[in-house]
């Protein structure tokens, strides 16, 4: 089955890099399970290629020292940073609620949000010895809460920590071997929602949230380091790339380790499937920069997510871009045959397709439902994302 | 009232050494577990068991039926199980065992202290099964642990590290704590300000006059236990077979001591993991011997492993014990586990396409693992 999945920025070796690898590769296979694309069928759901390139893009030799640190970390308090994107979409879906039990507050809210959350924290926080079931774990709880929106039990549970051990205790599959303990994800879990309220009270511990205000901008403000380090790396993965992409004729290292996973996908699939090639963020960028310059493979189709194809080729920065704006759009290449383009308007990094080229078979909007930093990342960790593809797919 | 034997506390042997039993079986908890009306604020993902009750019930046979010990006899068994249960004795009457809640336990427990602490040469015997946590100490939780509505949310659960160290005060010189519990250390109680539970037992004196207190542990620090669904835990099945030969020593009568029972657990349970492929382990420490069951005869563990899934399949295993012959033909489950007597025995393995193997040897417990090749 040629499916590939080309990522995007800020992807780098490691647990959550796994875990979230296992959630797509089992997401993406029953998202295209059956899938009709240009009259041909999957026969069978295969491995999806995962050709990464993480290793080749950007470091920092002082470790984004040049980051403006000082101030940022004044506003954050003892906050944990990588929980503050969190308390940020828990905040603004319950403003005022980040103080008590966060997570409990969102899913009395939303249950299917906060499930979505728990599942994000879970795949954030992956260690070596959890990465499948982690991986597990985000897939049957967002399945679970689809099936129960407002499960009964919710009414009785007054603690973070009691809604995910419930929750745990819903999705448990039923195991021969029983053991006389907790489980290590809902453990994992536990702890990781101690996190989250401890990074709370860091926020209340800085002298302007003394006054228990927590307006937007005040953890939008605290917010910052994150994101200025996620802008950082964005651009510096996205100059790398363009500094060293190369040429038809000798495709840069980013390049070729891109075309060889798809070559490799496309040798391993039965004759008569459709190729599809699924990129997020810059992979999408990647992509198209690929197939309309470096390898004008015929792709059945092609899905970019929160990517920022439209936006770069305003910049005329493909090798293929006309440089001189044509009178119309922007001309799709002839060798992607359809084209699903997905942004999330929170997303800063994610921008129609639709207005700048002439053929583009569907931009749709998908509400992560997170906040400025956590919606790039969001869309493969949400199982209604894939639900809501596959639509999208069968309505071509 | 949770006395399980004799029928009545006033039959209850005081005056002379006997081993007097407090078992404690917990399988449901008010406030764990999926749907509860009540949740608990925190470990609320603990799931109820389903076994711990049989393995609570089969210790309770165990000592009723099987144990013997003509210097200390026994002398009776309070039992708390969680759901409470009928029960039948050996002689065909039923009897109620009361429910694993604190107060009940507290109770059993008073009780049974009080009987121990009659005579010098009694055995004090505590075994649980349920749920376990360790962090600053060893906390067994009971059926009504984590009730949010208790200003004290920890009230209704055991520090069994303290009960240990309280028990010091109590008279039986021979004080054995079976653990059929998880040791890990959940991040949820790690975070929580000073976990703690009762100790039921305290105010001992600077002076120790117990001969030997020890515990054995279900699992090691910081791991989990295990059960197969609806079956004892798989500590409970090593315990009962240890305590029926394999953790036996000659000289003749075969005879369990403490020390033995420690090294037979530890290699019974080694040979359980390699056969259910579990992360199985127990902490059982080797301190005094003493001698305190008589089991009719010794008996050991034997297992069968091959190193190759295909000889797996094709073996085919043979125990020859004079007339006594055990067979395990090809494509029975593997890898094999079986007990047998004690003694010479001839061992046969045979394939249909790889070489046989043959083994004469004399066996002695607790275990004799066989590899192939």
């Amino acid at each position: 089955m040629p499916i590939v999945f080309v990522h995007g920025v800020n992807n780098r070796l490691g647990p959550s890099y796994d875990a979230g690898v296992k959630l797509k590769a089992d997401a993406l296979k029953s998202c295209f399970a059956g899938a009709t694309i240009n009259g041909k069928s999957f026969a069978n759901v295969g491995e999806i290629g995962f050709p990464y390139w993480g290793d080749l893009a950007a470091s920092f030799a002082w470790n984004m020292a040049s980051l403006p640190r000082g101030e940022m970390q004044a506003l954050s308090g003892n906050a944990d940073p990588a929980m503050l994107p969190y308390l940020a979409m828990i905040h603004d879906a319950v403003p005022g609620s980040v103080t008590g039990e966060p997570i409990l507050a969102l899913a009395k809210r939303d249950f299917s949000n906060a499930v979505e959350l728990i599942a994000s924290l879970a795949l954030d926080q992956s260690t070596d010895d959890l990465i499948e079931e982690i991986a597990e774990f985000a897939a049957s709880a967002q399945a679970y809460a689809k099936a129960n929106p407002r499960p009964a039990w919710l009414a009785n549970v007054t603690t973070d920590d009691a809604l995910i051990g419930q929750l745990g205790l819903a999705i448990k599959a039923p195991t021969p071997v029983e053991t006389l303990g907790l489980g290590k994800v809902i453990d994992a879990l536990g702890g990781i929602a101690t996190r989250l309220k401890s990074a709370a009270t860091g926020l209340m511990g800085t002298t302007l949230d003394r006054a228990g205000d927590f307006a937007s901008t005040k953890i939008l403000a605290a917010n910052r380091e994150a994101l200025n380090a996620t802008l950082g790396r964005f651009f510096g993965d996205v100059f790398i790339y363009f500094n060293s992409r190369g040429d038809a004729a000798q495709p840069g290292p980013i390049g070729q380790r891109v075309l060889a996973g798809i070559d490799k996908a496309v040798q391993a699939a039965p004759p008569g499937e459709p190729l599809v090639i699924v990129g997020h963020s810059l992979g999408g960028v990647i992509t198209f920069d690929l197939l309309s310059h470096f390898r004008p493979l015929e792709v059945d189709l092609f899905v970019s997510v929160g990517s920022q194809v439209a936006h770069f080729e305003e910049m005329k920065l493909f090798k293929n871009s006309d440089k001189a704006k044509p009178p119309g759009k922007a001309v799709t290449p002839k060798n992607i045959l359809h084209w699903i383009n997905i942004y999330d308007e929170v997303d800063i990094f994610s921008y129609a397709a639709k207005p700048v080229f002439d053929r583009v078979d569907v931009d749709a909007r998908y509400d992560t439902k997170t906040y400025v930093i956590k919606a790039h990342g969001a869309y493969f960790e949400q199982t209604r994302f894939y639900e809501r593809l596959r639509a999208r797919i069968d309505a071509l | 009232m949770s006395l399980y034997w004799p029928a009545s506390a006033a039959n209850v042997v005081l005056n002379a050494p006997r081993l007097h039993a407090l078992v404690i079986g917990v399988g449901e908890y008010e406030h764990l577990g999926p749907g509860v009306l009540k949740p608990s604020n925190f470990l609320s993902g603990l799931q109820p068991l389903t076994t711990t009750v049989p393995a609570a019930r089969r210790i309770v046979q165990w000592l009723e039926r099987e144990y013997q010990n003509p210097a200390c006899p026994l002398g009776s068994i309070e039992v708390v199980l969680s759901p409470k249960e009928t029960m039948t004795r050996a002689d065909g009457s039923n009897v109620n065992s009361g429910a694993a809640t604190m107060a009940e336990t507290k109770q059993a427990f008073d009780d049974w202290y009080a009987r121990c602490n009659q005579d010098e040469g009694s055995i004090a015997f505590f075994y649980f099964a349920g749920h376990g946590i360790s962090t600053i100490s060893q906390f067994l939780l009971l059926s009504d642990f984590g009730n949010p509505d208790l200003p004290d949310e920890w009230e209704n659960c055991i520090d069994f590290s303290g009960m240990k160290s309280g028990m010091i005060k109590c008279k039986a010189d021979t004080q054995l704590y079976f653990i059929d519990a998880c040791r890990d250390a959940p991040i949820a109680a790690l975070t929580k300000k000073n976990p703690h539970g009762r100790p039921l037992a305290g105010g001992s004196t600077f002076l120790d006059t117990v001969d030997l207190s020890i515990a054995y542990y279900a699992a090691s620090e910081g791991r989990a236990a295990h059960g197969k669904d609806g079956e004892e835990t798989y500590f409970c099945k090593a315990l009962i077979t240890c305590l029926n030969g394999a953790g036996a020593r000659k000289p003749l009568p075969w005879r369990v001591n403490t020390a033995a029972l420690s090294y037979a657990l530890g290699s019974v349970i080694e040979e359980m993991a390699s056969v259910t492929n579990l992360p199985l382990t127990c902490e059982c420490p080797v301190l005094k011997p003493v001698t305190f069951h008589y089991p009719p005869k010794g008996a050991v563990v034997v297992s069968v492993s091959c190193d190759d899934d295909q000889a797996s399949a094709e073996s085919a295993i043979r125990i020859t014990q004079g007339a006594k012959v055990r067979n395990s033909v090809a494509g029975e489950s593997r890898p094999w586990m079986d007990t047998v007597d004690p003694g010479p025995a001839q061992i046969d393995l045979t394939f249909s396409t790889f070489p046989p193997k043959s083994i004469q040897d004399e066996l002695t417990p607790p275990t004799y693992p066989v590899e192939y090749p």
